[in-house]
């Protein structure tokens, strides 16, 4: 008995003298580690071959990173050099505009195929360099739409369902974007306006892109012929006395980086506030810093009702 | 070429060997029987059998039977076990016998020297890495809240660790917990661990032994890439009724073992279980009952054990065992005509009936059939009985997989220099690869019931193998071949494993060992990197998902010294091939209606260090010290851009220090200190904006985290010391114990979960972002009583 007094009180004497101040709490702040900054450049430039009044001008965004604790605002960069080189020769600098905080390049900024670098420098930082190859414009053979076809989810709604047959080349991996426009002729003035319009695809190789929504790799169908569907409600689009003339589909070639980065970007978003989901690395092609340097291509078919 | 060449040379060795032994055993005679315990009729595990004359020995099997052929002759034959009294009888052999021997454990009595007997130490045996760990030293370890652990104590040995704090899977030589083929009574259950891993769901008062095998598998284990945990449970006593149980803060058990017929059949029955609900419960409904609301609240984890042996007569016994165990965590809510609940539950069952059936007395035949059960739940429901709103949800999230498993186990004993294992199964497998089934009723609306999520999938796995444990003077070998196959819908995988494991002895000693394995696995394990949990989902190898592989090599040596101390040195090296794990983004709770097999990847991970162990199991103070260092890396094409990256539990270096001295008969003192690298976790460790104007998509200014590269920090160290002290009081027929223990006797914060937290300082008008570390157990003493009749 005697002994299990003694125990009683050496275990006491151990509890208490393992308090402190901060005993109580269950956590424990952690110091991060440093974070030397680098510059984080982002710019994604298309060679459309449609009407540029749809095209927006080239861009490039310079900026750096800071530390996941650092209190701080991003630096500005309005100094930085931005220079875009085709197939080794220097194609134009981009020029910094105070309004956006951003570079941007000539109107027509003249994208084709070739090899282009991204060389971007700025004082106290690393510079940044990568290269990216345009993809080849979709090759679309024709097109078919049926209205009010296919039902979808849990809708008891019928979704037009419109095919895009593409021949995709056998000897590159492709990977496709799709937006879809309505021309429509307005009830009211007879005037032709451009919708865009909500599009999304029921084929279960679809992933999901952070800004360009769905993407098609080519993975099952390399260098054959490939049915895009497309399903949309042009009930939807239509007022009073509106008239669907036609449906434009543009087809987007990404790049490789460019699909990385936009499917790594949307499951790092959705990944955030879920403690289950399994940690995301944002892709990134710039060795000595962060951001993404990407190309598209773009061809437009006009499907007339 | 070259698996082929190992594999072809195997073949012809094992082919060779069992040739000869039919004509070595001309002139010769068997002795063979059963050693059993004198008090309880409990057959003895590996207990040896040694023939001091001729110096050829053997040990018992999972069944206490034994052969030894021995040429005609005198002999002088010891049966022995540690912690028993040895037995020794010297007779003329010349003709075949049946010995039957009873051990005492009363070790008051003179002990018998027998010279050259050596079987049983470690240096003595040819399988490397394997480790048999005595039950009454896991009883007499720290407890956690009064429950000594089974999984607890194996942590504490080197190459094995756990997870982290309050975990209690296994992570072995760079493994994941799926790789650890875990057997209750030869049953393999699918799930170790009650409240989230802080105990395991083993009850140390029902287990009779208890063997980790890391490396150097012998042929007759497969299906698993790291390690095998066998755990047998009690037979029940044949000869008078007894008791043991234990009363603790939080849980309590009783087990019950004794003859329904005398040395014929016996029945052993265990219970355990959690009770912080029957004491709080009242508490909490008072509580909620002065807000106007009635809560229910279930929370508690029980496992039953039960065992019944028959014995039909001298060569054929039969055994039935069960293990049902649950851990519920629940909660209704009701207030007027709302009622709302929630909870989680999850669960093992298993059940195995035995035929053994000594065919001869060199050939012993164990057929089994089993049962496994594992399955988890999730459950949300909500529901408003007012007649004018009629609505009712619920929300059911069900998981788990099921085996039924036949098989036959041959042990031919031919002679002393070679112990021949061969046999096979068949299982059939069903899986529940999570699914959601949603129930929805809303005033007089259509009603909706759905399932989405993965459906079942079956799938059979066909195991074939023989093995020779053989003796050449000081060289001993264990060489064997592991045949699998594995059919699921058109697809049949087929894998053959040669296994081999060396052993030689110097003059001085010391035994130099050696072993080579490869190991297939057809059933994963897909388990969140971020946090451990019962949700894990075992799932099939598929058409797209191809079985896991490895191959471990390792070398060691080891060396008794003074008859007490036993040191062992391991080095080991293993690959693995087609791990699976979760991409990046990816979790089982998000994305029902995905098939789960577009979830995961595969990779590879390579694994290798070194062990040092050094243990003490007799006198009055035992104990060990194990220290490991290793490395362990995983590479995934689809993770971390296919950079190679340190596996989350890569833990550099791993000691424990364990010690327990029997003051006297009536007080002793046990403890541990373990030391262990902090896990490898992914942070984010900056952050940069994405602003641009941009064709043709528009505009999009937000901020991206970036991750360091994956798994690249680590948490702090873990280290603990768990103090224990004992006062034990012994009758003619009655013992009780007082156990006194405190874990974590230092209170040191050992994480559990590393996140960052935004925290708004009202002071400055500032938000400051925070790395923040949770622990989960702090300082916990506890009191238990425990007895025995």
């Amino acid at each position: 008995m005697n002994n299990l007094k003694y125990c009683v009180f050496i275990l006491l004497l151990i509890s208490f003298t393992s308090c402190d101040e901060d005993r109580f709490s269950s956590t424990k702040v952690i110091e991060f580690p440093d974070h030397i900054s680098k510059l984080a450049v982002t710019s994604h430039l298309s060679a459309p071959d449609f009407d540029s009044s749809n095209v927006k001008l080239p861009t490039v965004f310079v900026g750096n990173s800071l530390g996941i604790v650092e209190d701080k605002e991003y630096s500005i960069f309005p100094d930085a050099s931005v220079q875009l080189y085709k197939d080794g020769d220097l194609l134009y600098d981009f020029t910094y505009d105070e309004n956006n905080n951003i570079y941007i390049g000539p109107e027509d900024p003249a994208l084709t195929q070739g090899t282009y670098r991204l060389d971007v420098s700025a004082d106290g930082f690393d510079a940044l360099s990568t290269i990216q190859v345009m993809p080849s414009k979709a090759n679309i053979i024709g097109a078919t739409y049926e209205f009010e076809k296919v039902p979808f989810d849990f809708d008891d709604d019928l979704y037009d369902l419109m095919k895009v047959k593409i021949n995709d080349p056998g000897d590159e991996e492709n990977f496709y974007a799709y937006d879809v426009f309505f021309e429509v002729k307005s009830g009211f003035n007879g005037e032709i306006y451009t919708n865009d319009v909500y599009s999304m695809s029921d084929d279960p190789l679809v992933e999901y892109g952070y800004n360009v929504g769905e993407i098609i790799p080519d993975i099952t169908f390399n260098g054959n012929s490939y049915d895009l569907r497309l399903l949309q409600q042009s009930s939807w689009a239509l007022n009073g006395g509106d008239e669907l003339v036609a449906v434009k589909v543009v087809i987007y070639t990404l790049t490789k980086d460019y699909y990385i980065y936009e499917t790594t970007r949307s499951l790092n978003s959705d990944a955030q506030g879920n403690p289950f989901a399994e940690p995301v690395l944002v892709h990134s092609n710039f060795e000595n810093g962060f951001g993404v340097f990407t190309l598209n291509n773009a061809v437009e078919y006009r499907y007339e009702f | 070429m070259k698996r082929n060449n190992i594999l072809t040379f195997l073949i012809l060795v094992l082919f060779t060997n069992i040739s000869f032994t039919q004509i070595d055993t001309q002139g010769k005679f068997t002795i063979s029987g059963y050693i059993e315990d004198e008090k309880t009729g409990e057959k003895l595990i590996a207990a040896n059998v040694f023939d001091a004359k001729s110096l050829a020995g053997n040990t018992t099997n999972t069944y206490g039977f034994y052969s030894l052929t021995l040429p005609k002759d005198s002999v002088y034959l010891s049966f022995s076990y540690i912690g028993y009294q040895t037995k020794v009888i010297p007779f003329f052999l010349d003709k075949d016998l049946t010995i039957n021997i009873k051990l005492s454990d009363d070790l008051t009595l003179e002990e018998v020297e027998v010279v050259g007997e050596r079987i049983g130490r470690i240096e003595e045996e040819t399988q490397m890495s394997r480790i048999d760990v005595p039950i009454e030293q896991i009883k007499r370890m720290p407890a956690l809240l009064g429950e000594v652990d089974v999984l607890k104590t194996l942590q504490l040995l080197p190459g094995v660790q756990s997870g982290g704090e309050g975990q209690s899977g296994l992570y072995v030589r760079g493994g994941s917990p799926d790789q650890n083929l875990v057997l209750l009574d030869g049953v393999p259950i699918y799930n170790v661990s009650h409240v989230l891993g802080i105990f395991s769901v083993f009850n140390a008062d029902a287990i009779k032994n208890v063997t980790l095998t890391k490396g150097g598998f012998p042929a007759r284990y497969g299906g698993r890439l790291s390690s095998v945990l066998e755990i047998n449970m009690k037979e029940g006593n044949t000869k008078e009724w007894h008791g043991e149980g234990s009363i603790g803060l939080i849980s309590s058990k009783l087990t019950l073992e004794g003859p329904i017929k005398t040395d014929k059949t016996s029945i052993l029955v265990s219970a355990r279980r959690t009770y912080a609900d029957l004491i709080f419960r009242p508490i909490i409904k008072s509580a909620a009952s002065s807000e106007g609301g009635q809560i229910t609240p279930k929370l508690y984890f029980y496992d039953l054990n039960a065992k019944l042996q028959h014995k039909i007569n001298d060569k054929h016994r039969l055994f039935l065992s069960a293990y049902s165990g649950a851990d519920v965590f629940y909660n209704k809510y009701e207030e007027d005509d709302v009622v709302s609940e929630g909870g989680i539950d999850w669960g093992n069952l298993v059940s195995a009936l035995r035929w053994n059936y000594q065919i001869n007395n060199k050939l012993f035949l164990n057929t089994t059939v089993t049962y496994s059960n594992y399955d988890i739940n999730f459950l949300a429901g909500y529901e408003d009985k007012d007649a004018a709103n009629n609505e009712k949800f619920s929300a059911k999230y069900i998981s788990g997989i099921e085996d039924v498993t036949g098989k036959l186990d041959f042990d031919f004993i031919p002679t002393p220099n070679h112990y021949i294992r061969f046999g096979g199964s068949a299982t059939h497998h069903t899986y529940r690869p999570g699914a959601l089934s949603f129930k929805l009723q809303s005033g007089d609306d259509q009603p909706l019931d759905t399932l989405i999520g993965s459906q079942k999938q079956t799938s059979m796995e066909y195991d074939l193998y023989v093995e020779d444990d053989m003796k050449f003077g000081n060289f001993k070998a264990n060489v064997g071949l592991h045949a699998s196959g594995f059919k699921v819908n058109e697809t049949f995988y087929t894998s053959l494993q040669p296994r081999i494991g060396m052993r030689y002895l110097l003059d001085n000693g010391v035994a130099l060992k050696g072993a080579f394995t490869t190991m297939t696995q057809f059933v994963n394990l897909l388990t969140s990197e971020a946090l451990s949990l019962p949700s894990d989902l075992w799932v099939p190898s598929t058409e797209n998902v191809k079985p896991q592989e490895s191959w471990q090599a390792a070398i060691g040596a080891a060396k008794t010294i003074n008859d007490k101390f036993e040191i062992s040195v391991e080095g080991f090296y293993k690959q693995m091939k087609n791990v699976v794990s979760y991409k990046e983004g990816a979790s089982f709770f998000t994305g029902f209606g995905t098939d789960w097999q577009t979830k995961i990847t595969q990779g590879d991970g390579e694994a290798y260090g070194a062990e040092f162990f050094i243990q003490k199991k007799k006198g009055r103070t035992t104990g060990w010290i194990g220290y490991t260092l290793s490395w362990n890396y995983r590479t995934f094409p689809e993770i971390n851009g296919g950079e190679t990256y340190p596996f989350r539990y890569d833990r550099r270096h791993d000691l424990s220090i364990v010690a327990s001295h029997q003051l006297n008969d009536r007080i002793s003192f046990s403890g541990a200190w373990v030391f262990g690298t902090g896990n490898a976790v992914s942070l984010p460790t900056a952050r940069y904006s994405t602003s641009g104007n941009s064709a043709p998509w528009g505009t999009w200014f937000n901020d991206v985290e970036v991750l360091g590269d994956k798994n690249a920090y680590r948490m702090s160290n873990y280290h603990r010391l768990d103090l224990s002290v004992e006062f034990i009081k012994k009758k003619k027929r009655f013992e009780r114990k007082w156990i006194i223990s405190v874990y974590n006797a230092y209170w040191n914060k050992n994480p559990y979960y590393l996140f960052a937290e935004e925290n708004y300082d009202s002071a400055t008008g500032t938000s400051k972002r925070e790395l923040k570390e949770i622990s989960i157990l702090p300082i916990i003493p506890s009191v238990a009583y425990s007895f025995k009749f």
